[in-house]
């Protein structure tokens, strides 16, 4: 059992596992920057150790210092939190050198899942579902065009050393294709310093979902179900959830099972994440792992009931898995959200202001995780991240309610200071989340009506309901709470055709010209599409006409999605002249 | 009127600068001295005590002897400490705002002294290996670039030098302490301050 630890990072996740370590009877030894010597784990911790100035690079990524602070404080672990040097198997090794024991899997371990390139191919080789795509380093524009052309578009180009959403790309068209790789090479180059890039199918309308995992080093592993983490903005993740509504409950069971059958065949110890994209018809295709404790990992937490962290320490200390798979539960339904110094409203600029009034909610099922006090100022040095928000509920439409109630409660004022908050609150009234329609484009597709939205800001609680609709509605009937975007709609009284139809699945579902029909009963498989594209079709037009089509294309022609298209516009045009 | 160390000084007039003059043997960047100079007398003995006990920088000093009067003049001490507190971590590049208004150490520091402060987390070592002498003990003087100590991290040895000329006034750490970044290492009293 681990005696003291050192906690090699700051703010909230510092705070975090400081109490953990408490509630275990461990030593905590804090490390602290210049302008972090009165935060709140440095007061709380057991001793702490000044071990640079601001710059990151000069403290919570000096791995000298950090280590001569664990050892000239008796420390026999370190626990590197998440981001910093929490997937840096250099630390991991120096640690182990040192005599430390590194709360995470071995650096090799590390290593090898670091790597996105690597870590697609030995999860293909434990049998876990990929995308299409190639999994070795794409050399050249030309070679990577001809898989692009192969693989269809859309495709996206990711940089194999990358992470935490940047060094992507994605290409709708083979003339955009040579000039997004270059773009691509040079960010990974000059970010990640690594050039090496892969190219993977795009999957349009799917979910990120996450499976949490956790090992032990006796090679046991149990999965606890999964987080949704689809409400992204430019990959940063800003709203996550549990259990998604994309798995049902032997999906759930079958993903779970091949994330710790991954994390198993890589030798993983220790707490970590198994990142999958989802399509509609809940087929998953893995997308990364993270060899961390997650910022998230609070949604877990509620819907489980097991500390994540603990496990943590415990497993680091040579433990057997404290839990079995069988005793793990999913109950009711869990939503986090990541309140940002930001102002959205000014394109997401830092807004590091002085907190002269910060009064965080509280109430039933309500958990906050934050470093901040009122009086404190938000660092300029470090990330944005404010505080997170965690309420649990029996069922999502309750969650709901909860976190809209607790961020109205949530009071940040002082000079200087903005936060996503509002949006917050406006993407939980938002339709398209309520009913559970959204998928990972969707925040940054509708991110400008949903600031109008949090502009004028409902005071009472959004209509929840966990019932989806599924009877097409008339849009005269119909009150959206979303503009729908200018720039798509036409209101044209001319009928919708075949053609318009032709156009609208290849912009939504990559259909390639070449398989156009103009048979009204060819069905959506018969022209080679799959739930994925019905998905993102079905979304669309709602979005465009209100026009709700049915949950499920089986049954359904090309002809009669154009006929209710055409006969909802000529009503909309009947409302109009009348 | 009193003749203050045969320095010439008639009634009613001081120095130019204000400051009461003295011989070579006097500076009034050192605390006072246990024995009074020569010939100053009751009067100056105290001037000297008080200016030495400041909470600042003494910018102005009158002594008269006839109906005893003692003038004192002093600038509060900046916000980062003395206004020549010293960083061993010398590169501007990296230094930020939220690095400035460092609080001094606690023990107050003689006017114009510096101190010398870790730039890295290690264990303190005064000599260059055990038994020898240490590299500068109390009273020591040193110049510019001198070694004053190591400091070991990761097995490597890390000099921490002078940059300033001066004298070791005060040793702060112990041989084989563990230290942090920015810790109090010396204070120096830096040599004549050039005009």
């Amino acid at each position: 059992m681990i005696r003291k630890v050192l906690v090699a990072n700051r703010g909230e996740i510092a705070l975090r596992v400081a109490r953990a370590c408490r509630e275990l009877g461990i030593g905590v030894v804090a490390v602290y920057s210049t302008p972090d010597r009165k935060s709140p784990v440095v007061a709380m911790a057991d001793e702490a150790v000044h071990i640079g100035p601001s710059a990151p690079r000069h403290s919570y990524l000096n791995i000298p210092n950090i280590v001569e602070a664990a050892r000239n404080t008796g420390c026999d672990a370190v626990h590197p939190g998440y981001g910093f040097l929490s997937e840096d198997p250099d630390f991991a090794d120096i640690c182990a050198v040192a005599g430390l024991t590194f709360i995470g899997p071995p650096p090799q371990v590390m290593q090898r899942v670091g790597n996105k390139a690597t870590a697609r191919r030995l999860m293909s080789e434990a049998g876990l579902p990929l995308l299409p795509g190639v999994v070795e380093p794409v050399r050249t524009p030309a070679e990577g065009r001809a898989i692009a052309a192969d693989l269809g578009y859309p495709v996206i180009i990711k940089a194999a050393a990358g992470g935490g959403g940047r060094g992507m790309a994605v290409v709708t068209r083979g003339a955009d294709f040579e000039e997004a790789f270059t773009t691509t090479r040079n960010t990974a180059r000059a970010v990640f310093g690594d050039p090496a890039v892969y190219v993977e199918r795009f999957l349009v309308g799917a979910r990120h979902i996450e499976v949490q995992i956790l090992c032990d080093s006796h090679g046991a592993g149990v999965h606890l179900g999964e987080r949704d983490c689809s409400i992204q903005r430019r990959h940063q993740k800003l709203l996550e959830e549990g259990p998604s509504r994309y798995l049902d409950a032997e999906q759930r069971e079958r993903l779970g099972a091949l994330a710790v059958q991954g994390a198993l065949a890589v030798g993983y110890t220790g707490a970590g994440t198994m990142e999958f994209l989802v399509d509609a018809g809940g087929s998953a295709y893995f997308m990364e792992m993270n060899a961390r404790i997650q910022v998230e990992h609070p949604v877990t937490e509620m819907l489980t009931g097991v500390d994540l962290v603990r496990e943590q320490l415990l497993i680091a200390g040579g433990a057997h898995l404290s839990v079995r798979q069988r005793d793990i539960r999913i109950s009711g339904a869990a939503i986090e959200c990541r309140v940002n110094a930001e102002d959205p409203t000014r394109g997401f600029a830092p807004a590091p202001g002085l907190l002269t009034e910060y009064v965080v909610p509280d109430g039933p099922w309500t958990r906050v995780e934050t470093a901040y006090r009122q009086g404190d100022r938000v660092s300029p040095f470090y990330d944005s991240l404010v505080a997170k928000v965690i309420v649990w509920a029996p069922d999502r439409g309750q969650a709901i309610a909860r976190m809209h109630r607790a961020l109205g409660e949530f009071r940040v004022s002082g000079p200087g200071t903005a936060t996503t908050i509002g949006l917050h609150r406006a993407l939980l009234a938002d339709e398209t989340f309520v009913r559970d329609r959204h998928d990972v484009q969707f925040l940054d597709r509708y991110l400008p009506d949903l600031l109008r939205a949090a502009a004028d800001e409902p005071v009472t609680a959004p209509r929840t309901t966990s019932e989806p609709a599924t009877a097409p509605e008339s849009p005269a009937g119909r009150r959206p709470t979303r503009r729908v975007p200018k720039e798509t709609f036409h209101m044209s009284s001319a009928n919708f055709t075949q053609q318009d139809l032709m156009d609208l699945l290849t912009t939504t579902g990559g259909l390639s010209p070449a398989a156009y029909t103009a048979d009204p009963s060819a069905t959506f498989d018969s022209i080679g599409l799959d739930s994925l594209a019905y998905l993102s079709l079905q979304t669309e037009i709602a979005n465009r006409y209100g026009l709700e089509l049915p949950d499920s294309p089986y049954g359904i022609t090309l002809g009669t999605i154009v006929d209710h298209v055409g006969a909802a516009l000529e009503a909309a045009d009947t409302a109009k002249v009348a | 009127m009193g003749d203050l160390n045969g320095a010439a000084y008639s009634s009613g007039s001081l120095s130019s600068n204000g400051f009461l003059e003295r011989g070579p043997a006097f500076d009034l960047a050192r605390p006072a001295p246990e024995v009074p100079a020569p010939g100053v007398g009751a009067l100056g003995e105290q001037a000297l005590e008080l200016a030495a006990r400041l909470p600042g920088t003494l910018s102005r000093l009158v002594v008269r002897d006839g109906d005893l009067s003692v003038e004192v003049e002093w600038s509060p001490v900046p916000a980062g400490g003395t206004w020549m507190a010293h960083r061993a971590v010398a590169d501007p590049s990296q230094s930020t705002p939220g690095d400035a208004g460092e609080v001094p150490d606690t023990v107050a520091l003689p006017p114009g002294a510096v101190e010398v402060r870790a730039p890295l987390v290690g264990v303190w070592y005064a000599a260059p290996a055990p038994g020898e002498a240490p590299f500068a003990a109390v009273g020591d003087a040193v110049v510019t670039g001198q070694t004053l100590g190591i400091i070991e991290a990761m097995k490597l040895m890390n000099r921490v030098v002078a940059e300033v000329d001066g004298t070791v006034d005060r040793v702060l750490v112990v041989n084989g302490e563990p230290v942090e970044y920015d810790q109090a290492l010396f204070v120096l009293s830096p040599s004549e301050v050039e005009s």
